[in-house]
């Protein structure tokens, strides 16, 4: 593996981390807090650049004044032998540079391992004055947990993009992500009576929980009041 | 040129070297044909870049901790200092060397280049690949997080210590007892014998972040695809069965290729399956996934990794199922 090389693939993979954290498009791939990590790591990567551009500029430098022709390897008396898969190191960035960086949306929530099971938990009555600002998991939660009596008779505004249901209404969706978007799982209420909506749509619904008897897949059901357009947030995950 | 004396392992079959190759200029002529025609992501192809990049950017910060580890270890850590720390006889070392992964405070993707340091120090491979396998697995922070995960029942984090320490215990004894050193081929580097230690150190870190760092990408993509086109239900209509539910746990466990620091939290939405099956799935995960495999084939070599992954397979899943019916 020639020097060039290896200075193309650490380049790459800086670039890709540094476009990454310049346009905060990290917050599609995991969680706000692995920012530090994310810094840190394309600090050693560019000293890693540096130190190997620093080699091939002093070995650049010996090779013209020994009079030798450059053969393309290392100088510095060590055997590169990196697999030819390292070239791989530059598909990230291709992809990026090729499909727009986006968040999981609608093709996710229904596919893979499918919807969340939750286990029942208890929780705090909510606090007082409608409509109440819910994330979408905690609200599929409280329906789910004692009975829905945490949520029951009460307005809720509820913020997610919409997935596409063949079945019925579209539901109102939100994903958690644990560690990165591959662990993600979707949370999703059935928007009742909501208004018809292209996928992927970032909406916010206030309305009430329907106590639905037969909902077998344990999805709640939202009665929609309201709703306005809403921006994708900065970070498109929950929890 | 001072040629380390294995060094014919930089030379590959003629279709490893193509097959990168390939990969890379369909992915420029994809770069290219999309520019060209104007064409968008369909939600699919975006799926699958959100899943692949999210691998590789969360992977990433973990394979620079540990290239940065396992060249610090081969350039700084002096020569006679694993055959002090370790027992002579290498079947005692094995646990030790499994208990001592509890040191590293990591996930799989920094374990595999410490362990080639580690190899490359001296270390018996038997005593190194216990390391490798128990590390990622019962370090502090995975067990706090499965702890964190399964708030009804603390024993799984205990189940979970127990079933994976075993696991990496049987496989280094197996490998004192079968294992063959020929099997492994440690990419050719520097010897600390030439340069400045400092030296050694730098090109360490460039070496072994190329080395792994493309066979990570080779693991994201797979388990991408597989990610994107795996059937909405396939998952449900196995749970209900308890031999197929483990199996099928162990299974996803390799597909999905999930930081062992989060696993715990994906293994407790299975609720559907058996506690048993959770286990297995965090036992197996850290251990063998894809990317892991792909960046063991390269780091130890391709006939290392063709044994060494199915032998740890079935070592974790019986672990997984002798621990979960003791204890769970």
């Amino acid at each position: 593996m020639t020097r060039a090389i290896q200075i193309l693939l650490l380049a790459a993979m800086l670039g890709l981390l540094l476009r990454l954290l310049a346009r905060g498009e990290y917050l599609y791939y995991v969680k706000p807090g692995f920012l530090p990590a994310l810094i840190a790591a394309a600090v050693v990567l560019a000293l890693m650049l540096l130190f190997v551009v620093k080699d091939a500029w002093s070995a650049t430098a010996v090779e013209a004044h020994d009079g030798h022709e450059h053969d393309g390897h290392d100088h510095g008396g060590h055997d590169h032998a990196e697999p030819l898969a390292a070239l791989l190191l530059a598909l990230p960035l291709i992809v990026v540079l090729t499909v727009a960086p986006s968040p999981l949306g609608a093709y996710s929530a229904t596919r893979g391992t499918g919807g969340a099971q939750t286990v029942e938990r208890s929780f705090a009555p909510l606090p007082a004055g409608d409509p109440v600002e819910l994330a979408v998991p905690e609200f599929v939660e409280r329906a789910q947990s004692d009975d829905g009596s945490t949520v029951a008779g009460r307005e809720v505004r509820l913020v997610g993009f919409v997935t596409p249901n063949p079945d019925g209404p579209w539901w109102l969706t939100r994903f958690v992500v644990s560690c990165c978007a591959a662990d993600a799982t979707a949370y999703r209420v059935v928007a009742r009576g909501g208004p018809p909506l292209e996928a992927d749509t970032w909406v916010a619904l206030t309305g009430h929980w329907v106590r639905s008897a037969g909902a077998p897949d344990g999805i709640p059901t939202l009665q929609v009041v309201e709703y306005e357009l809403a921006q994708p947030p900065s970070n498109p995950y929950a929890g | 040129m001072h040629r380390a004396p294995h060094a014919e392992t930089g030379r590959r079959l003629p279709f490893g070297s193509v097959l990168p190759l390939v990969l890379l200029a369909a992915a420029l002529a994809v770069v290219l044909v999309t520019r060209l025609t104007g064409w968008s992501a369909t939600p699919g192809v975006a799926a699958f870049a959100t899943v692949f990049l999210s691998i590789v950017v969360q992977a990433t910060p973990f394979l620079v901790l540990g290239v940065l580890l396992s060249a610090a270890i081969v350039a700084f850590v002096p020569a006679d200092l694993a055959e002090r720390a370790l027992p002579r006889n290498r079947a005692l070392a094995v646990p030790v060397a499994g208990t001592a992964g509890i040191l590293l405070p990591g996930c799989e993707c920094a374990s595999v280049p410490v362990a080639s340091g580690l190899m490359r120090k001296g270390v018996t491979p038997a005593a190194a690949l216990t390391f490798l396998l128990a590390a990622p697995a019962v370090n502090p922070i995975v067990l706090a997080a499965t702890w964190v995960a399964f708030p009804d029942d603390h024993r799984m984090a205990l189940a979970r210590l127990l079933a994976s320490l075993g696991a990496a215990m049987v496989v280094g004894w197996l490998w004192v007892a079968f294992g063959r050193t020929s099997w492994i081929r440690l990419p050719t580097r520097a010897s600390t014998a030439e340069g400045t230690r400092w030296l050694t150190f730098r090109h360490g870190v460039v070496h072994d972040f190329l080395h792994a760092g493309g066979y990570l990408v080779v693991g994201g993509l797979i388990s991408a695809v597989i990610n994107v086109v795996l059937p909405a239900s396939w998952v449900d209509s196995l749970a209900e069965q308890a031999i197929a539910g483990v199996l099928v746990l162990a299974l996803l466990a390799v597909v999905m290729c999930i930081c062992s620091e989060a696993d715990a939290f994906v293994a407790a939405s299975f609720t559907q399956f058996s506690p048993t099956a959770q286990l297995a799935f965090m036992v197996v995960g850290p251990m063998v996934d894809l990317k892991l495999v792909a960046m063991q084939a390269g780091i130890f070599g391709r006939g290392f990794a063709a044994r060494f992954a199915p032998v740890t397979f079935v070592c974790a899943i019986v672990a997984s199922v002798i621990v979960g019916w003791a204890i769970l």
